[in-house]
């Protein structure tokens, strides 16, 4: 019986000590100070792994260019770099992952959420930019919009994007049209390529507000439609009818493919098929049509075109980026920013680039990938940034009130002035 | 029998311990939090500022939250008619003896097996599409020319074809847990009824529908859970940004807490009052209906 006690005692033990350290962290390092970091010739050497979580799916083309550019920096530099693939739900986990002190030392996401939501979270990297030269190496409309955000480079953009009208070359050469830079010579292209019998423009719902963002910001300028959307001044201000004005008469001359507002990505993707000549939209779109449908186009972009008495002209684009943080908590900062500007500049900002499709972060790396080259023109002209839908989201009560109405305006279910009182008597 | 309360800490223990953990301490978090002017819901509890009930006063101030709730009303109300109908309906028919009955069931039964996002996916492109779905291309079939242009994930009709998706899904759950409560009815109550002379639709009216009561209870119970937890049909419906017609109190809880396209800041608060509200909703929803719907009275 006795021997049964002690067996039973012995026997639990076992099993708390295997709870414990099952339950324990593993290869937990004891926390460093900084000068676990040395300098060994171009880059510093980082005892610890470099921990970098990635907003990218594993797999995925982003994900393999991230990946392959990393090998060659850790073969560089001789550092050990881990990468978690956590996907675009990563804005769920960084914050509660930081505050529980989990080990991290990079991290993505949008730029501009990286440079408020998580602005507390990211070490300030301006000293260390200027070091390493980096503005020199940098878009300034992306740079510049982060530290107006944060109040300080908190981080590091890259996957840049220029938006406007993106467009099969072929149509346009076809139906012999130039880019438009006005709204009347908008119209008129609109008017010759509907009569070659292709839809001039197509729509996805998802980026309703950005269509009307994108015209209304042109009347007035994004500051004044932040007003319009965060005061509830849709009637007061007689440039929104007319917005709504000119896009009814896109649905009415028909203009706008007959499916439209289509269910994303149905609507780009009639580009693909040869369907339609335009869609108003940003930099990916003729990367994500081409893998969605399969189609070999030659692509086109220009700035979307200026309207006549409006406060801004082609100069303005909404532009964007994803970007990357290093956590104040890291242990590795130094080397971290390194590897951040090997993945964001030069060499390594270049491959991801062409692996990706996407614009490179380095205004240095001129070449752009084949499919987007066309658009490198209207990026360059552009000295005017825009937020996400160039404001008309800044208030997040009215987006699906506006995008509500938007549908019903692009779809031909409500007038110029049922849209202007509908989203007037919302914000009341 | 005498009580060994030590045997009682030892096998309770472990359960209580994991209950408090993995349950009661963060309900009570929660609650504690749609108090405070919270951030980030993994903020420590030393930087959290009370706030009174100004997260409920936000959160009850904001149309697209009394848009949301609205919506899962609907959802819980006109989704439920619907599916809790269509469930007693079939399981009455496969309970009639009818042929290939257990094929029938295996198929109603089918969409529950698969994926919530790929039977969404498949609605949303194979059903409602616009150029080849299946309803467009079935009226223009007939010869309905205008029905067969029909937007069904319009601005007007985005919740209902949603809502028609998600009760499609739904019903062979419910018609199971319909089947087997009508398995369960002795058949001697049905031989009784015929020799009374009852025929079918009065054994329904008269035998069946009384003794499904405590079935019934246990279907509203659970419609309920599932409905609240509205999230993927959401997400799937509107991949991109939140709309009025497709906005639930999960997933504006979510958004709020963690941040959209549409929302670049956070707030746990706010979001914690939400949960809070649903929460008290649901609970206002099963007193009612336990009250309404006692339990079967008869035993056999």
């Amino acid at each position: 019986m006795k021997a049964k006690k002690v067996l039973g005692v012995l026997l639990s033990v076992a099993m708390l000590a295997t709870s414990v350290v099952g339950c324990g962290k593993t290869e937990e390092p004891e926390k460093k100070p900084n000068k676990n970091e040395s300098q060994s010739g171009e880059f510093t050497k980082a005892d610890d792994p470099i921990i970098y979580w990635s907003m990218w799916d594993a797999g995925s083309k982003t994900a393999e260019g991230i990946q392959e550019a990393v090998d060659e920096y850790c073969a560089a530099s001789g550092n050990e770099v881990k990468i978690e693939w956590k996907g675009r739900d990563i804005q769920t986990l960084i914050g509660a992952s930081i505050d529980a002190g989990e080990k991290i030392d990079i991290y993505e996401d949008d730029y501009q959420r990286l440079s408020t939501t998580f602005a507390d979270y990211a070490l300030d990297l301006e000293s260390m930019a200027q070091e390493a030269g980096y503005y020199e190496k940098s878009n300034e409309a992306l740079t510049s919009a982060a530290k107006g955000w944060a109040g300080s480079l908190k981080c590091i953009p890259y996957q840049g994007y220029a938006s406007g009208v993106v467009y099969n070359k072929a149509i346009f050469e076809k139906v012999n049209v130039k880019e438009p830079k006005t709204w009347d010579e908008f119209l008129d292209v609109c008017a010759k390529i509907k009569k070659a019998g292709y839809n001039p423009l197509t729509l996805d719902g998802a980026y309703t507000t950005m269509n009307l963002g994108y015209h209304l910001v042109r009347y007035i300028g994004q500051d004044g439609v932040k007003d319009v959307v965060d005061n509830g001044k849709w009637a007061e201000t007689p440039e929104v009818l007319k917005m709504a004005q000119d896009m009814e008469k896109l649905v009415k001359e028909g203009y706008f493919s007959e499916y439209a507002p289509a269910t994303f990505p149905e609507g780009e993707n009639e580009i693909g098929y040869d369907e339609t000549a335009m869609v108003i939209n940003a930099s990916w779109v003729a990367d994500e049509i081409t893998n969605n449908t399969g189609c070999d186009l030659e692509w086109g972009m220009f700035p979307y075109p200026a309207v006549e008495g409006g406060v801004d002209g082609t100069e303005g684009m909404m532009v964007g980026a994803q970007g990357m943080s290093i956590n104040k908590d890291s242990r590795n900062a130094k080397a971290a920013f390194e590897l951040v500007m090997y993945l964001t500049t030069g060499k390594g900002d270049a491959d991801i680039s062409k692996k990706t499709n996407a614009i490179p972060a380095d205004p240095a790396n001129t070449e752009w990938p084949e499919i987007i080259k066309e658009f490198k023109p209207a990026f360059d002209q552009a000295t005017v940034g825009y937020e996400w839908a160039c404001g008309i989201e800044n208030n997040a009560e009215m987006t699906p009130v506006i995008q509500e109405w938007g549908n019903k305006l692009f779809g031909g279910q409500c007038t110029a002035q049922e849209f202007v009182d509908g989203l007037e008597a919302a914000s009341k | 029998m005498k009580k060994d309360k030590k045997m009682m800490v030892l096998f309770l223990g472990p359960a209580v311990l994991l209950f408090a953990a993995v349950f009661a301490y963060p309900i009570i978090r929660t609650i504690l939090m749609s108090f405070f002017a919270v951030e980030r819901p993994s903020m420590k509890l030393a930087e959290w500022s009370f706030n009174g009930l100004e997260n409920y006063k936000t959160v009850l101030d904001s149309a697209f939250f009394r848009i949301s709730m609205m919506n899962i009303l609907k959802i819980w109300l006109i989704g439920g008619i619907i599916t809790l109908s269509i469930a007693l309906l079939f399981a009455v028919i496969l309970t009639s003896g009818i042929r290939f009955s257990k094929f029938y069931k295996a198929a109603i039964y089918v969409p529950n097996v698969i994926s919530a996002v790929a039977v969404a996916t498949m609605w949303i492109f194979y059903v409602y599409n616009q150029r080849y779905g299946l309803l467009n291309t079935f009226f223009k079939k007939l010869g309905l020319e205008e029905l067969g242009k029909t937007k069904w994930l319009g601005a007007d009709l985005i919740f209902w074809a949603m809502l028609a998706a998600f009760c499609f899904c739904a019903v062979g759950y419910y018609m199971l847990i319909f089947i087997s409560g009508i398995e369960k009815i002795p058949a001697d109550l049905y031989e009784a009824a015929t020799i009374d002379g009852a025929g079918k639709f009065k054994q329904f009216r008269f035998v069946t529908l009384p003794l499904l009561r405590g079935v019934f209870k246990t279907n509203i119970t659970f419609w309920s859970i599932n409905t609240v937890g509205f999230f993927v049909w959401t997400k799937m419906f509107s991949p991109i940004t939140s709309e009025n017609g497709t906005i639930t109190p999960m997933v504006l809880m979510y958004e709020t807490i963690f941040g959209s396209k549409r929302v670049q800041t956070t707030d746990a608060g706010a979001g914690a009052a939400i949960g809070c509200i649903l929460t008290l909703s649901v609970m206002v929803i099963f007193v009612i209906f336990s009250k309404l719907i006692k339990d079967n009275d008869l035993e056999y």
